[in-house]
């Protein structure tokens, strides 16, 4: 059988919301299948030509393999069962936990050499270096990164734009809006971690807030067209 | 429709299938075969459309798959869960109602 095939197919079990794994499953099967009947119909005596057309016409029309698929809810995936939840809630509730949860590996990273260094400890080069690596993960990485996997999943399921937009707009608002400070200890004070989510009214601040926001949708909305592109032309 | 009709109409591949494979595991084109040859070819189905099925029944726990390759073409072999199995009696049951129902009503309309 030829290589493409089955590529309208696939376009189609996508677009009807089938989770990609289970397309790719099914047009595995479908193409075992489709070569066994081939040689089933040239063991007949068929020409080559006659016999793929039997055997494509015995696995069943695209429309019955696309309406069959869509009968089982269990083959769709969740982004398309649940749009709302997977492509506008969850992502930034995701974000939000990954910062949380790097700042408080920080926290407790330092507590730990604090501790085994028994009230001697003084910060290195090498510790403020990976310090501001977190920081700057935390603050211009991590919503960059998440709105990229949100784009990743939104496009190789064919899914609809306007949910994950909402999570794209809420995800690049919130990753602005973070913020995360260090301070080193210095003689005779000590040193302090502060972060939060918040804005501020003040002109410094929103240029600040609005140059996160734009650059973290510019570079999810330049991969979305490079992705969509890249699946239009198979 | 009711729920029991609609398994009475749709849902012949899924009875077959599961009947099929709680005696043995086969893989889809000797599924297509097997079934074929106990319908007596009276159901002919796409024989592509028995993957979505099968697909849809085993994520429901009903069938367990396992890959094989075999003169290097891929195959996945199914074969019925107890799940599977309990489902296949309950269909049998409700698929014998409805077949009793539908012969007796053909029967009363040929003698009037």
């Amino acid at each position: 059988m030829p290589e493409n095939e089955f590529a309208s197919l696939k376009e189609r079990l996508l677009r009807g919301g089938i989770a990609p794994r289970q397309v790719e499953r099914l047009l595995l099967e479908l193409k075992t299948h489709a070569a066994a009947l081939l040689d089933e119909e040239i063991a007949r005596g068929q020409t080559l030509e006659v016999a793929r057309v039997a055997a494509r016409s015995r696995l069943g029309s695209d429309d019955e393999i696309v309406r069959k698929a869509l009968e089982q809810p269990a083959l769709k995936s969740w982004g398309a069962r649940w749009p709302v939840i997977v492509c506008a809630l969850l992502p930034p509730i995701g974000l939000l936990a990954l910062a949380v949860g790097t700042i408080s590996a920080l926290v407790a990273g330092l507590a730990v050499a604090q501790h085994l260094s028994r009230g001697s400890w003084e910060h290195t080069a090498s510790w403020e270096r990976a310090v501001w690596l977190i920081v700057w993960l935390v603050l211009y990485g991590f919503p960059v990164l998440c709105s990229l996997l949100l784009v990743r999943y939104t496009v190789t399921r064919r899914l609809g734009l306007a949910w994950p937009l909402i999570g794209l707009l809420l995800m690049a608002a919130l990753g602005a809006w973070t913020t995360f400070t260090v301070a080193w200890p210095q003689a005779g004070a000590q040193g302090h971690l502060s972060g939060g989510v918040g804005f501020s009214t003040d002109w410094d601040s929103l240029m600040r807030f609005g140059l996160r926001w734009v650059t973290t949708l510019v570079v999810a909305f330049g991969l979305y067209v490079f992705m969509r592109r890249r699946a239009q032309s198979g | 429709m009711s729920k029991r009709n609609a398994t009475f109409t749709s849902g012949v591949s899924e009875l077959l299938i599961l009947r099929l494979l709680s005696d043995r595991e086969m893989y889809g084109y000797e599924l297509a075969k097997a079934v074929q040859a106990i319908t007596h070819r009276e159901i002919r189905l796409g024989e592509g459309l028995l993957y979505p099925t099968l697909h849809g029944l085993e994520l429901e726990g009903l069938l367990r798959s396992r890959r094989e390759s075999v003169s290097g073409r891929p195959r996945i072999y199914y074969r019925a869960t107890a799940s599977g199995r309990k489902r296949l009696t309950k269909l049998m049951q409700q698929w014998r109602r409805a077949s009793a129902a539908v012969s007796s009503a053909l029967g009363e309309k040929a003698h009037a």
